[in-house]
């Protein structure tokens, strides 16, 4: 990414640091995102996590499939824009910065394991439509005993005569599983081998025989789901990747999601209408306090683009970012627990109206009673996608490790 | 232009090893006063050949502290700058000085060279808790020639301010190397020392405590990359924001890192002869100057167009 930085006129925020082509792709994104949520609140639906109903999600994914945005960073070979991983990047940014409702695309959360261990005949099959967003689907990969801790899974796959396996077990935490057709889950093929050698990776269609998706409601309203597979048969070419190689795969697709552009995004948006309404205010002890609190943000937020920055520029590089996207994942998610929880520290009663994401806004309260959401939706990301305790052990770690070296 | 300009990626450099040495040091003093110099096209070696030692600033516009006021060929400077790191050792400061308000034609900020030992200036020694020679200066009715206006003599905000910013970068720049030497001492420590049975470091309250100091020195190490990259090839000048997000940083985060090195250290830390006082002090003393955090904080409201309400 280049180093220059843009100073529109007027009152500005620091922003993610791009090229002009990049900057370019913004811009495409951000008009076609803007124009896209224009009516959003007409199909607004509280039970998913995106805020909307399932058609309004496909409609927009297949429109931002059309142009590609779903795949910018797919290689060309599959059909995708061959850019690198900083355009997807870019653009999780702008669609959390929006609230569209693709962030936990199939693309998102699947195409990494499917591009990188999918056989021919799976990448034909699932890619496709998943550039087109047509196809919805999900990551099942912890379990009620494991967390974080996926060294805890029991999902059992067990090899049948056919060559395929059985697979019998429960996955929990799921995102969008009851609208899926698909989901990409792990289970132990292995019983005695350590940890590495013991998993393996399976793509299971989600109306098999013996799968079972049940909505359990989060405490902010929306659905996660719970998947039992009671003895489902799966064939041999359900299998992703190589068997026994599970847990390496799997280790490697998840560090993708840490990079944090669709926390930043969240954030930036937050920052932005939180400056409005300190201008709009007119009781001047609160607005400064209101100052204070954002100009401190800001600078969070300053600091939570340039770790992301540092994850993408190494990414693009092809390097090794396990530390630095930890580093990032960890900066971010904070910083979105810390903006919901100074809001409503300041703002007080009249931040406890609580409006979903996408749905209509509060009348009369600041910002339309999104803080209240907020405040409980960002419990979160600071567990998911591996607990920050875990993030900051490897942030450690690595530090150590380059101290060792010197 | 045949002068030789500063150049501030070598004063980086330079600040951040003088703060991982954790030595006492004029370095950002010399370094505020070239940077000064040279913003207002003046080549320090032929104009003066006192020692430049001290920057004495009051260029908040707010803060009417210490103003000049015009008085026929020459300037009356009175008021006081509270604290000037190297006051008390200087033999000549580089006062940095607001006009009057209704000065008519002469309003502006300038630079004074006013010798140390000019009738009615006041120079206290103060103690305190870094090792720099600091002194509060009271200027009582001081006479300064117009032929001691260093630079043009209108004006020269923007100079000066262009000026302070990369000093500000400089300040930032040896903060962290003392920051990060802090940091990896401590980490050293905890990797050594046994407690329990076991080393420090094994324990994951203490390996936490080294991750968040990490990202904290990361951090404020990629928004200084950020200000010298904004430095505008023909301005020469750093974005305004830019550098005023990285101090605020700054200032925010490492008097911690410096604290939570001391946390691991234990008791040992806290002996004179152990490096981590002098880093702490040195960062803790930044913090306070180029702009404190309330300073940051009207500045950054003022750069991002939120409401002026301070």
């Amino acid at each position: 990414m280049s180093r220059s930085v843009v100073n529109p006129p007027g009152p500005r925020l620091l922003e993610l640091r791009l090229d002009d082509a990049q900057r370019a792709f913004r811009n495409d994104v951000r008009s076609f995102l803007a124009a896209e949520m224009r009516n959003a609140v007409a199909h607004a639906d509280p039970r998913d996590l995106t805020g909307c109903t399932l058609d309004f999600e496909l409609a927009h994914q297949r429109r931002a499939g059309e142009r590609g945005l779903l795949a910018v960073s797919a290689p060309e070979s599959h059909g995708g824009g061959g850019r690198p991983p900083s355009y997807r990047a870019i653009y999780t940014y702008e669609a959390a910065y929006h609230d569209a409702p693709s962030i936990d695309t199939a693309m998102v959360l699947c195409a990494a394991p499917l591009l990188a261990y999918g056989t021919p005949e799976q990448q034909g099959t699932f890619l496709p439509p998943m550039l087109r967003g047509e196809l919805l689907a999900c990551i099942a990969y912890t379990e009620p005993g494991a967390g974080s801790d996926l060294t805890a899974i029991e999902m059992l796959a067990v090899p049948d005569d056919a060559g395929g396996f059985v697979l019998s077990g429960e996955k929990a935490l799921v995102t969008g599983a009851h609208k899926s057709q698909w989901c990409i889950t792990i289970a132990r093929t292995d019983f005695d081998a350590a940890t590495r050698d013991a998993f393996t990776m399976f793509l299971v269609p989600l109306d098999a025989a013996g799968v079972t998706v049940r909505r359990r409601p989060t405490l902010n309203g929306w659905t996660l789901s719970e998947i039992r597979f009671d003895d489902v048969a799966v064939s041999p070419g359900a299998v992703l990747g190589e068997v026994g190689r599970g847990w390496a795969q799997m280790t490697t697709a998840l560090v993708d999601e840490r990079s944090g552009l669709a926390w930043l995004g969240w954030s930036t948006r937050h920052v932005e209408r939180l400056a409005a309404w300190a201008s709009s205010l007119t009781d001047l002890s609160l607005q400064r306090d209101a100052v204070d609190m954002i100009v401190s943000l800001h600078t969070d937020l300053a600091i939570g683009l340039r770790l992301a920055e540092r994850v993408l520029e190494m990414q693009d590089a092809g390097e090794n970012v396990n530390a630095e996207a930890a580093a990032s994942k960890v900066w971010a998610t904070e910083l979105l627990q810390r903006i919901a929880r100074e809001a409503l520290e300041l703002i007080g009663t009249e931040a406890l109206t609580w409006t979903p994401v996408i749905s209509e806004a509060a009348p009369v309260v600041p910002l339309g009673g999104r803080i209240a959401w907020e405040y409980l939706e960002r419990i979160h990301p600071t567990i998911s996608v591996g607990a920050n305790e875990l993030q900051r052990d490897s942030i450690a770690r690595a530090a150590f490790a380059r101290e060792a070296a010197r | 232009m045949t002068r030789e300009r500063v150049n501030l990626h070598d004063l980086v450099a330079q600040a951040r090893a003088t703060g991982a040495r954790g030595e006492s040091s004029k370095l950002l003093t010399a370094a505020s006063c070239a940077l000064v110099l040279d913003a207002l096209d003046i080549d320090a070696d032929a104009s003066f050949d006192a020692l430049v030692t001290a920057v004495a600033s009051s260029r908040n516009p707010l803060d009417e502290s210490l103003l000049a006021s015009p008085s026929g060929r020459s300037w009356v400077l009175s008021g006081e700058v509270r604290h000037v790191p190297h006051g008390s050792d200087a033999s000549l400061l580089l006062t940095v000085v607001r006009s009057r308000p209704f000065a008519g034609r002469e309003r502006g900020l300038r630079v004074y060279a006013v010798d140390a030992q000019a009738p009615g200036l006041g120079i206290t020694p103060l103690p305190t808790i870094d090792d720099d020679c600091a002194a509060r200066i009271e200027f009582n009715a001081v006479q300064v020639g117009d032929e001691r206006v260093v630079g043009p003599s209108r004006d020269a905000t923007t100079a000066i301010d262009a000026a302070l910013d990369c000093a500000t970068i400089v300040a930032v720049a040896e903060m962290i190397g003392a920051a990060d030497a802090a940091r990896r001492a401590a980490m050293s420590w905890v990797s050594t020392r046994v407690q329990f049975g076991e080393p420090l470091a094994r324990r994951q309250v203490v390996a936490h405590r080294v991750a968040d100091m990490t990202v904290a020195c990361d951090a404020v190490g990629l928004l200084l990359a950020d200000a010298l990259a904004s430095i505008g090839d023909n301005t020469g000048r750093p974005d305004a924001l830019a550098v005023a997000t990285l101090k605020h940083a700054a200032n925010r985060l490492l008097p911690t890192v410096t604290a939570h090195a001391h946390q691991l250290h234990g008791g040992e830390g806290y002996y004179a002869d152990r490096p981590l006082h002098r880093w702490h002090r040195r960062v803790t003393a930044l913090a306070t100057q180029f702009g404190d955090q309330r300073a940051m904080r009207a500045r950054n409201a003022e750069l991002l167009g939120l409401p002026a309400c301070f």
